[in-house]
């Protein structure tokens, strides 16, 4: 371990406590179709990164979203790739998780103590859905627009709340700048937050549990 | 005893507050004045253009002095026999804009099918309610439209 | 739960040293470590190749006069074919209660695979819950790819 290390290591103290942690047997018989969680990390790593640059630059009003959209992909330097990483890293990291589900449900790795890991990781992924929901509509184009109006239009259809936990979501009566304002700070606040506490709490429970052995 | 008395306030206090606050914090996320809108009477066009048979697409623009914006919108006129209308292009489905196929004669949502006559009755597809028709004003041989803004 | 749960991994790490243990096992780190973080790379490339291959179009101003054919990523598409099938004022069941039955039942899986036939049930449920998302999604493109299809 290089001299640096140690002194950092001497004031944060992570090593010992995790030495048991790092020397773990791993059972045998794991394979790559254990990489799908690691993978969505992954993912999930690109789009905070990303997601970051691209709120240097992307201005959450009904007038000016649509023209810093077209600013990024146009005058920012590699502005495009930014946004294309976000965007694809999305899809990607859908993808890993719902292969990751298939892993965990295939080998059985739900069974307890890890249930409620399943139901953390369950609930990752519907923060994962509503995240994509809501940065569908900051680029404020047609296709934004419209899939913002009859996606948040289908809380309606629930008797009795529905107009008011519609107004709830959109913030008006029909999708506009206050809606894009609320999507945004969902987007870029609320959900990652959540995200951030949900991954801690998996991975806490893999750090304790162990990973489960093949069947 | 004493202080498990009081542990136990402490904590009942505890979730009342924590209960209160999230309350608070569901009331401050509810838009303020969401109902607010107020009908606003908009020139479509003038009376001797009205179609007398027929579906004609109207863009119009309107000012909203809450958001400080204009927006311009569109509305359908139709013209039969029974008299003149205006249909709000807004599907009762789930909000698209319909379209107007003039070679089936039927309005058609892009969204989910949803097909309406030329008056905005249902045929067919998952809409619960028919067109909704706007109020239009007639006034010294020019066509208002009554909005809600 | 009457008993304690067994964790079906190695006792929590014993240091393992090389007398003990003449083939050494894998351990979290380096291996495991070393195989994720490859994992990590390789995804991570695949990605940054895609996303400079296929830079996504900038979209069209909104604007309410113009038609509009709405389409929604793919992996909403689903949930958009469902509602098709709930006119009216059924709506609200294909728009709400079936996704909130889909992922309850996705996030149950655990308490349902219980008790004898425990493991049967859970893979009818999850193989289910794969299969409308595959089938509904799979609807959704044909529809948009040949649009009269049906009609
Ligand atoms: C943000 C999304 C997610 C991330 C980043 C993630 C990450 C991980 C990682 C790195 C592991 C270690 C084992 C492996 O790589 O396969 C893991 C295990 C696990 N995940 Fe996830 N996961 C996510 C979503 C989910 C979802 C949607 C579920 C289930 C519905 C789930 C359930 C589990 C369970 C039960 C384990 C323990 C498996 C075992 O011990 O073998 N996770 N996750
Ligand atoms: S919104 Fe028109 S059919 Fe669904």
């Amino acid at each position: 371990m290089g001299r640096m290390l140690a002194w950092l290591d001497e004031r944060f103290h992570v090593i010992k406590p995790h030495r048991r942690f790092l020397q773990r047997r791993i059972p045998d018989g794991l394979n790559y179709a254990y990489c799908f969680g690691g993978l969505a990390f992954t993912f999930f790593l690109v789009l905070a990164g990303t997601g970051l640059l691209l709120s240097i630059y992307y201005i959450p009003s009904e007038k000016e979203a649509y023209r810093s959209i077209v600013m990024i992909n146009e005058t920012v330097l590699f502005g495009w790739l930014i946004r294309s990483l976000h965007k694809w890293a999305a899809s990607f990291f859908i993808v890993s998780i719902i292969l990751h589900t298939i892993r965990v449900f295939a080998t059985r790795s739900y069974r307890p103590p890890r249930e409620l890991n399943w139901m953390v990781g369950s609930l990752t992924f519907l923060v994962a859905m509503a995240s994509a929901f809501t940065g569908y509509l900051l680029p404020w184009d047609q296709r934004a627009y419209w899939a913002t109006e009859v996606g948040t239009a289908m809380i309606q259809t629930i008797p009795f709340a529905g107009d008011a936990l519609m107004l709830a979501v959109r913030g008006s009566n029909e999708v506009s700048g206050a809606t894009l304002i609320r999507f945004y700070s969902i987007h870029v606040l609320f959900l990652p937050l959540c995200m951030g506490l949900l991954l801690w709490m998996h991975f806490h429970m893999i750090k304790r549990q162990g990973i489960a052995k093949r069947l | 005893m004493e202080r498990r008395a009081f542990l136990r306030k402490a904590v009942f206090s505890f979730f009342s507050l924590s209960g209160i606050s999230l309350g608070v914090a569901a009331a401050f996320l509810y838009p303020a004045r969401p109902g607010a809108r107020k009908e606003q009477d908009v020139y479509l066009m003038d009376e001797d253009d009205l179609p007398r048979r027929g579906v004609r697409m109207v863009t119009f623009s309107v000012h909203s002095d809450e958001h400080d914006v204009t927006m311009v919108n569109r509305v359908f006129v139709v013209g039969s026999p029974e008299g003149v209308i205006a249909l709000s292009p807004v599907c009762t489905h789930l909000g698209c804009f319909v379209n107007w196929d003039a070679n089936r004669k039927e309005f058609i949502c892009p969204c989910h099918g949803a097909k309406y006559t030329m008056r905005g009755e249902i045929i067919s597809g998952p809409q619960p309610r028919p067109l909704m028709q706007l109020p239009l004003k007639v006034d010294h041989g020019k066509v208002y439209l009554g909005v809600k803004v | 739960m009457k008993k304690e749960h067994k964790t079906e991994t190695a006792p929590e790490g014993q240091a393992l040293t090389p007398e003990m243990e003449p083939k050494r096992e894998k351990q979290f780190y380096p291996d495991y470590l070393a195989e994720i973080i490859f994992c990590a790379l390789v995804g991570f490339e695949l990605l940054l190749i895609v996303a400079m291959a296929w830079p996504p179009p900038l979209g069209r101003v909104i604007d309410f006069t113009r038609q509009f054919q709405p389409r929604s990523e793919w992996y909403f598409l689903w949930l958009f074919e469902v509602l098709l099938y709930f006119p009216g004022r059924s709506a609200f069941i294909g728009a709400v209660v079936f996704p909130v039955v889909y992922f309850l039942l996705l996030m149950m899986i655990p308490f349902i695979d219980r008790g004898r036939n425990g493991r049967f049930k859970a893979k009818i449920v999850a193989w289910t819950l794969l299969g409308l998302f595959i089938f509904f999604t799979a609807l959704r493109v044909i529809r948009d790819t040949w649009p009269n299809l049906f009609s």
